[in-house]
């Protein structure tokens, strides 16, 4: 059974210190959805209340958060012990992923439910669901986690959630099927991979409208930022090429990969590219400089999503066919652990959560 | 009229409005053979002769386009289905194909066949991997016959019985 709310864990109220306005500090219960506003000197005293009922907090290593369409639940995978320490039930054919550790929350795209999974990272625990109209992929987290964006490709639409309040949503209409979404590290910019119209539509993330939308290859689908902001790669799945797009010139190339590739991961340096590659079973691995194949390593079967954790430099990818998590050594470039997961691993999205 | 505008509207909306929804499917079964494993991955690997071991098949004629080899399989039940061979791994035992087009209910279907010695002595092991959409691929409803289900039942009852016909094969039966 899917660890689940009860009722003992329903009165537990849960604190937040919000960053945003630092003279405030909401305390939310999520039983009876209460928002009270506090004085400023209560938040020293909430902090340590707060600090002292979180159970199970570790300041350890990371955690990967890895979605399991079959079996419509969540790995949580300790990144020190590489063994899965929680299996969280979310709702049907859950595929994207994106953290907070700002507000120790992970959210879950529930595809075959319509709706979004609010995970709390420190208990491992579906706190809600958010329902959504149409059905979401990707899902995204600005910088200042203030805002959560979906990718709806039922309604051809991007969503905006505030994640102070999940009611409060802006929709902006955008291309064919939009799958992938990445953040500029400035928080200014969000792209849309337009899987069905073969583009990126370019949002501006503060007045929410599309400003432009840059030609890709055949049907993106996992598109990345590289951590400098300056370039931006898309798996082209039916080409068998991502797309280097150049964002301060809009220059673009393709560089060839595996069959079919679907997501793609970039080292903390910026210098080293990893794309999974779905019906080659491998990982392709490109050298930014010279936007050339390096190295391909063989990994599960039919592999998704990947992420690279800058901690250890490993970089994981969810195997859909095997139920098995790779991790691989992103310095020698080769297979060092393999871990079971749930039934059809995707893990669509950045899935480490790291401290 | 104006139901003749309705139904051009409800005609042409998919097409328009609307767009690709549905996660992949997956069938994955395994059949344990007393035989050894180069005699079954013999009858795995011959990509033009399907027939000699699945008993849904009536007939394969294998093609050659250049590199690629593609095989048109003649269903029993009707029909036909035109598969290219991705690749056969000796060493790995693993053969990868994929479909072009064919009398089954399922869109981007993909698939390999692996063959493993065990779990016992003189066993094999045979796994096969489907990983494939429904026809339909736009949004609900969904016409009937073209739905997750339909994909999955279909695959499901070729593995089944291409499984079960490949262990009479290879154990002579």
């Amino acid at each position: 059974m899917p660890p689940r709310l009860d009722a003992v864990q329903r009165r537990h109220i849960y604190f937040r210190v919000n960053l945003i306005m630092p003279d405030a500090v909401f305390v939310e219960a999520p039983s009876f959805k209460a928002t009270i506003l506090l004085k400023s000197r209560l938040i020293i005293i909430v902090s340590l209340i707060s600090l002292l009922t979180m159970p199970g907090t570790t300041l350890a290593d990371g955690y990967a958060y890895i979605t399991n369409q079959g079996s419509h639940d969540v790995s949580v995978i300790d990144l020190h012990s590489h063994k899965v320490i929680a299996s969280i039930g979310v709702g049907k054919g859950p595929v994207g992923v994106a953290v907070s550790s700002q507000l120790q929350r992970v959210f879950i795209s529930n595809v075959d439910s319509q709706s979004v999974s609010v995970i709390d990272s420190n208990n491992h625990i579906e706190l809600a669901q958010i329902p959504l109209a149409g059905s979401p992929v990707a899902v995204a987290i600005s910088p200042d986690s203030s805002t959560l964006f979906v990718a709806d490709w039922y309604m051809d639409m991007v969503i905006a959630i505030d994640t102070s309040d999940y009611s409060k949503q802006r929709k902006v209409s955008i291309g064919k099927a939009p799958a992938g979404l990445v953040i500029s590290p400035d928080g200014q910019t969000l792209y849309v991979s337009n899987r069905d119209s073969n583009d990126i539509g370019v949002i501006d993330i503060v007045t929410f409208t599309v400003t432009t939308r840059i030609p890709a290859g055949e049907h993106p689908f996992g598109i990345t930022v590289s951590p400098d902001g300056k370039r931006l790669y898309a798996a082209n799945v039916y080409e068998d090429s991502i797309s280097i797009i150049d964002l301060a010139s809009g220059h673009s190339e393709k560089t060839g990969v595996g069959t079919r590739p679907y997501c793609i991961t970039v080292s903390p340096d910026s210098k080293t590219v990893f794309v999974t590659n779905t019906q080659d079973d491998s990982v392709s691995v490109i050298d930014a400089d010279s936007n050339r194949l390096v190295a391909t390593i063989e990994v599960g079967s039919f592999p998704e999503g990947i992420d690279y954790d800058a901690h250890s430099h490993r970089v994981y990818v969810a195997s859909w066919s095997d139920n098995a998590v790779s991790v691989i050594d992103a310095h020698t470039k080769k297979v060092i652990d393999t871990i079971s997961t749930g039934q059809q691993s995707r893990a669509f999205g950045r899935f480490i959560l790291g401290n | 009229m104006k139901k003749l505008f309705a139904l051009l509207a409800l005609a042409t909306l998919p097409l328009t409005v609307m767009a690709h929804g549905p996660s992949p499917q997956k069938v994955d079964k395994s059949v344990t053979i007393k035989a050894d494993p180069a005699k079954v991955w013999a009858l795995v690997k011959d990509f033009g002769n399907m027939h000699k071991w699945h008993p849904s098949v009536a007939s394969t004629k294998l093609e050659k386009k250049g590199d690629d080899s593609f095989r048109l399989l003649t269903l029993k039940s009707g029909g036909t289905v035109n598969q290219k061979l991705r690749g056969a791994d000796d060493a790995g035992m693993k053969m990868r194909y994929e479909m072009i087009e064919g009398k089954m209910p399922v869109a981007d279907y993909n698939a390999f066949m692996t063959v493993k010695a065990g779990p016992g002595a003189g066993e094999t092991t045979v796994n096969w991997v489907g990983r494939f959409y429904r026809v339909y691929k736009l949004n609900p409803p969904i016409p009937e016959g073209q739905d997750d289900e339909s994909a999955l039942k279909a695959v499901t009852e070729f593995y089944n019985a291409g499984l079960e016909g490949l262990k009479k094969a290879a154990e002579g039966k």
